[in-house]
C-alpha cells in the first residue's frame, strides 16, 4: 500500500526538519563535548539518539517514498546550512560556538574546564594522543567546537589567534 | 486544529503513555552503557569490523525498545530528550568527583612500557600486538622499541609516547600508568 499522497509526505518532510532542529538544539545545550565521544555514555548517547528520533521522522512507516522524502530534507537542510555558513561567517561561530581554550603553559584552566564539563583525565588522554606525556610541556590545549581536544607542545612553532590569546587575558 | 497541523503534531495518547517513553529510553540507555563497559573499552575505538558491527546492529536492535510503536513526533521528541538530559547527568557528574569518573569510565591502561608488550594486560583488555603495531605507525614509528609507552585510553583509542619525550613518573597524574 503506497503512503496517502502528497499532503502526508509533506508532514514526513516537516516532522523530519522539526527533529532535525530539535536535535541540533539539544545537542549544543549540551556543550561541544558529546561529538567527541569520548566515554561509552556519549557513545551510547549517540547510537540512541538516532534511533529514538526514528520514528518520529518517518511516522513509523517503512515505505521507500517515506525514506527518500525524510532523508532528501536532511541533505537538502544540511546544504542550505552549510551554504549559510560559508555566507554568513558571524553565523557559524554564533551557532557552533567557539573554541575554549582548556590549559595554557602546562596548567589548566579549572574554570573553563569546568563550563565544558571535561574532565582533567581527558585533557591528559588528548596529550598522550599527541605524544606528549607532562603536562611541563604543554603550550595549550583547546577544545575546538567538533568537540575533539587539540594540543599544542611547548616546542611547536606557533602564533597564537586572537581569539585564544583573548580568552587567556580574561582569565 | 486544523489537520495537517496533527497531521505533523502528533503526540501520545496519554501523559501516562509519554512517561512510559521516558522510563524505556532511560532503561535502555542505561543497559546499554553498562553492557558496553562491561564488554571493556576496546569496544568504543571500533577497532575492527566486528565491533563496529556490533554497534550499528546494537543502535538498532533497541529501537523498538524505546519508543515502542508510538509513531508521533512529540513521543520521538520525548525520547530523545530523556537520553540528552541523562547524558547530561552523566558528565556532569564525571566532571564533578574524579572518583565517580574512574568508576564510571574506567582507568587508561598502560600496555606497552619502554618498548615491551605487557601480555598480561594486553590479554585483559582483548588488545592484539597487530592493533599495538597499527597504533605506532599511526603516530609514525615501525619500531616496538621506539614506543616509550602505549596506552590504552578509555575512549578505546591507543596513545603513544616516543622514546625521548620527557616524562616525569612522579607526577600525580601518572601513579595509575606507573607500573608496579
Amino acid at each position: 500500500m503506497p503512503p496517502e499522497g502528497p499532503r502526508f509526505l509533506a508532514a514526513i518532510a516537516v516532522r523530519t526538519l522539526i527533529v532535525l532542529l530539535a536535535l541540533v538544539i539539544g545537542l549544543r545545550l549540551l556543550g561541544k563535548r558529546q561529538a567527541g565521544q569520548y566515554s561509552v555514555y556519549d557513545l551510547a548517547l549517540i547510537m540512541l539518539l538516532a534511533n529514538a528520533v526514528q520514528n518520529a521522522m518517518t511516522n513509523g512507516d517503512g515505505h521507500l517514498l517515506v525514506g527518500v522524502v525524510s532523508s532528501a530534507t536532511l541533505l537538502c537542510a544540511g546544504w542550505v546550512i552549510s551554504r549559510a555558513f560559508d555566507r554568513l561567517p558571524g553565523l557559524s561561530h554564533r551557532v557552533a560556538g567557539d573554541p575554549t581554550l582548556l590549559a595554557s603553559d602546562g596548567q589548566f584552566i579549572r574554570s573553563h574546564l569546568a563550563h565544558e564539563q571535561v574532565t582533567e583525565e581527558q585533557i591528559l588522554a588528548a596529550m598522550r594522543a599527541h605524544g606528549v606525556c607532562d603536562l611541563s610541556e604543554l603550550r595549550m590545549a583547546v577544545l575546538e567546537v567538533d568537540g575533539s581536544i587539540s594540543i599544542v607542545p611547548k616546542d611547536a612553532k606557533h602564533s597564537e589567534t586572537k581569539k585564544l590569546s583573548k580568552q587567556k587575558k580574561r582569565r | 486544529m486544523p489537520h495537517w497541523l496533527s497531521d505533523i503534531l502528533t503526540h501520545p495518547n496519554t501523559p501516562a503513555d509519554a512517561w512510559a517513553i521516558a522510563g524505556k529510553t532511560a532503561v535502555v540507555y542505561i543497559c546499554l552503557v553498562v553492557g558496553l563497559r562491561v564488554l571493556g573499552k576496546r569496544e568504543l575505538g571500533q577497532m575492527n569490523i566486528y565491533d563496529l558491527v556490533l554497534i550499528i546492529v546494537l543502535a538498532n536492535a533497541v529501537q523498538n525498545a524505546m519508543v515502542g510503536n508510538d509513531n508521533s513526533l512529540v513521543g520521538g521528541l520525548i525520547a530523545a530528550a530523556t537520553l540528552l538530559i541523562l547524558n547530561r547527568i552523566f558528565t556532569y557528574a564525571m566532571a564533578r568527583s574524579q572518583k565517580l569518573e574512574k568508576f564510571m569510565v574506567g582507568e587508561p591502561v598502560l600496555i606497552v612500557n619502554d618498548g615491551e608488550i605487557l601480555q598480561s594486560r594486553c590479554q585483559r583488555e582483548g588488545i592484539t600486538r597487530e592493533q599495538i603495531m597499527t597504533a605506532l605507525r599511526e603516530h609514525g614509528i615501525d619500531k616496538l622499541e621506539e614506543a616509550h609507552m602505549c596506552v590504552l585510553e578509555v575512549d578505546g583509542s591507543i596513545s603513544v609516547v616516543p622514546t625521548g619525550s620527557a616524562v616525569h613518573r612522579s607526577k600525580r597524574h601518572y601513579k595509575a600508568l606507573r607500573l608496579s
